[in-house]
């Protein structure tokens, strides 16, 4: 032990303490060497300040007269939770509005409130004899609640898998707009600056850990949901008083396509009690790697197409399959850094004294996947074998087969049975009235749109829906044609579910 | 020397989509376009060009005389400063590198490179970039 708790808080009382921010740690190690290093420096501050969607606050309301007893609640038309008690609700960053769609929601309204705007509160509930109201709209700001307390589930992630796109189609996700075949990549979290990656056996982090929350006091009050420490991706609980916070350092963001998050502004103060803290403090960008993960792949195990450094990561540039691609970060270094200097600033003042954890985090968990009871059909398990066409056909013998078989689409395939289009009764319609097209080539679709037998019918079903068309043909890895799914069975199978 | 040049954005009215009017004014004025974003369906014709600042004129008269809607691409781009949290969602996703990431890790925009493909505009998770839409 270098020094205690005690004394480095003493310190920060006289005024003699030591900080400096996590990205200049590494440059003080080489520097000073490891045991210098840590007599030397006190206090290392990191910071985050990206997406972070299990995030939330909680209000009390005070009651109204006559008294409700909320069962359902929304601000400014996003619902709050209300299921605890008379007047306390929970209102929840990805909550949409159900007025204004993906724009709005829970993070906004946090961000409204942080700013002290007005919000419509609206509230339903059931009469008893101790609450006799059924409903009631109202106006409030922040100043208005008895409480407004955030607290966010899961935060701070010590690390976060990048995303790129293999498909030939551009993805908008919660890692933002992915380019068509590898044409951007995007990453999240902050690198040298982590608050996790700085105390990655949580020995000053734990329960009780005083930090930066949005420009107010907060605390770490455990580890948060989905913590993956054997993973290198653990996360924090934290709670902090949201008429503290400033939107300087929290804020409302949309993803296009998919929905609201809230920016949350975090700094966590590491106390370099000994050699070991300062050895972590000193990591550096090039050695905190992660994934890159094709999102182009929508199953919960997307592939990795490789491993990456933060330093790489954050050059502008990283290499995938031999190409360049361009990188985006989704949170920011900026504010990141901004926040541990002014968390720095705190503790060099005197106002920012750090805390002990009463409780650890725990070191050897992993989060499981979902238990799911139902088999997930797959799209071999509804396809049909389907009426397939050579190309040499005519147009009149493909209208027969329709009419025969009493089916709307024909896959075609060439002479060794590899897909090379599909017809519809439609597109024969269509040549027929036109009188144009002497054969199947000139009438068919030939960039089809298909299906593999082994993914779930999900992700067929929003394929359809997404191309606006009725039928899939299912085709093996050779692209030979071993089925075809249409939108009626599936319409036959979600009806039964 | 390095010639400089201007944006500019035709929108061709229904009735004359079908005619080849932009190789008809590069034969016309010998002026060398180049076609920085392209959108054509049934029912719009909406193409920003790349013109030399001195022969702006020239072309832009050429396009009017054959019942094109020009316009000039002055500021396509709105900024919101006060919106940006400078985290470079914007940097990968723009074709013409508009954004750029500082060593200091801010972002610097230069509005003049703009085509506005709108790309960014969806993609800045604090709808800190606008369009005016005309």
């Amino acid at each position: 032990m270098v020094k205690t708790l005690k004394e480095i808080n003493e310190k920060i009382s006289d005024g003699s303490v030591h900080v400096i921010a996590a990205d200049e740690m590494p440059h003080v190690v080489a520097e000073l060497g490891l045991e210098a290093a840590a007599k030397e420096v006190d206090v290392v501050t990191t910071g985050t300040f990206g997406a972070m969607c299990s995030s939330g606050a909680w209000m009390n309301f005070g009651h109204s007269d006559p008294p409700i007893k909320m069962s359902k609640a929304w601000l400014n038309d996003v619902e709050a939770y209300a299921g605890v008690a008379a007047v306390d609700a929970y209102i929840g960053a990805t909550q949409l509005s159900e007025t204004r769609g993906l724009e709005y929601g829970g993070a906004h309204v946090i961000e409204d409130l942080v700013a002290g705007k007005e919000i419509e509160l609206k509230a339903v509930g059931f009469a008893t004899d101790c609450y006799p109201r059924r409903s009631i709209e109202t106006s409030i700001t922040i100043n208005d609640l008895n409480q407004a307390i955030m607290l966010n589930p899961r935060n701070a992630y010590q690390k976060y898998a990048a995303a790129t796109n293999s498909s030939d189609r551009a993805m908008y996700t919660y890692m933002g707009t992915l380019l068509p075949k590898f044409g951007n990549a995007t990453y999240s979290a902050s690198g040298v600056l982590s608050p996790i990656y700085n105390d990655p056996d949580y020995e000053t982090i734990g329960l009780g850990t005083r930090i930066f929350l949005c420009g107010a006091e907060g605390y770490i009050i455990g580890n948060g949901t989905q913590h993956d420490p054997v993973n290198s991706s653990g996360t924090l609980m934290v709670r902090g008083d949201l008429r503290a916070m400033s939107t300087e350092y929290l804020r409302a963001a949309t993803f296009h396509k998919y929905g609201t998050s809230l920016y949350v502004g975090i700094g966590v103060p590491i106390p370099i009690l000994n050699e070991r803290l300062a050895e972590k403090t000193a990591v550096s960008d090039s050695e905190i790697m992660t994934d890159v993960l094709d999102y182009g792949v929508a199953r919960r195990s997307r592939p990795m197409i490789r491993k990456v450094s933060y330093e790489e990561l954050k050059s502008g540039i990283i290499e995938i399959n031999g190409k360049e691609v361009r990188t985006s970060s989704m949170s920011s270094y900026f504010k990141a850094r901004e926040i541990a200097d002014e968390l720095a600033q705190r503790i060099k003042s005197g106002t920012f004294q750090l805390t002990a954890p009463a409780m650890r985090i725990p070191l050897n968990v992993t989060p499981k996947p979902m238990r799911q009871i139902a088999k997930v059909p797959l799209t071999r398990d509804v396809m049909t074998p389907g009426i397939i066409i050579k190309e040499a056909l005519s147009i009149q013998q493909a209208a027969k087969i329709i009419v025969e078989k009493q089916v709307n689409h024909l896959p075609v395939v060439s002479d060794d049975e590899k897909l090379i289009g599909i017809v519809t009764a439609y597109d024969i319609s269509k040549a027929v009235a036109r009188s144009k097209g002497d054969g199947l080539n000139d009438i068919m679709t030939k960039r089809v749109i298909t299906a593999s037998p082994d993914e779930p019918i999900d992700l067929a079903a929003r394929r359809l829906e997404r191309h606006n068309i009725s039928a899939l043909p299912v085709v093996d890895g050779a692209n030979k044609v071993i089925g075809i799914v249409t939108s009626e069975d599936l319409s036959k199978l979600l009806a039964c579910r | 020397m390095k010639v400089t040049t201007l944006k500019i954005i035709l929108k061709f009215p229904q009735k004359i989509m079908q005619n080849p009017l932009l190789a008809e004014v590069v034969l016309e004025t010998g002026v060398l376009i180049n076609i920085d974003r392209a959108f054509v369906d049934p029912a719009i014709a909406e193409i920003v060009i790349d013109v030399p600042d001195d022969k702006k004129e020239k072309v832009v008269d050429a396009f009017r005389q054959r019942g094109v809607d020009v316009r000039e691409l002055d500021t396509p781009l709105f900024f919101d400063e006060a919106e940006c949290v400078q985290c470079g969602a914007c940097v990968s996703v723009c074709p013409v590198e508009v954004f750029k990431l500082n060593d200091d890790r801010t972002i610097s925009i230069d509005l003049k490179r703009c085509i506005l493909c709108r790309t960014c505009l969806t993609m800045c998770p604090q709808r800190a970039l606008k369009v005016a839409e005309v």
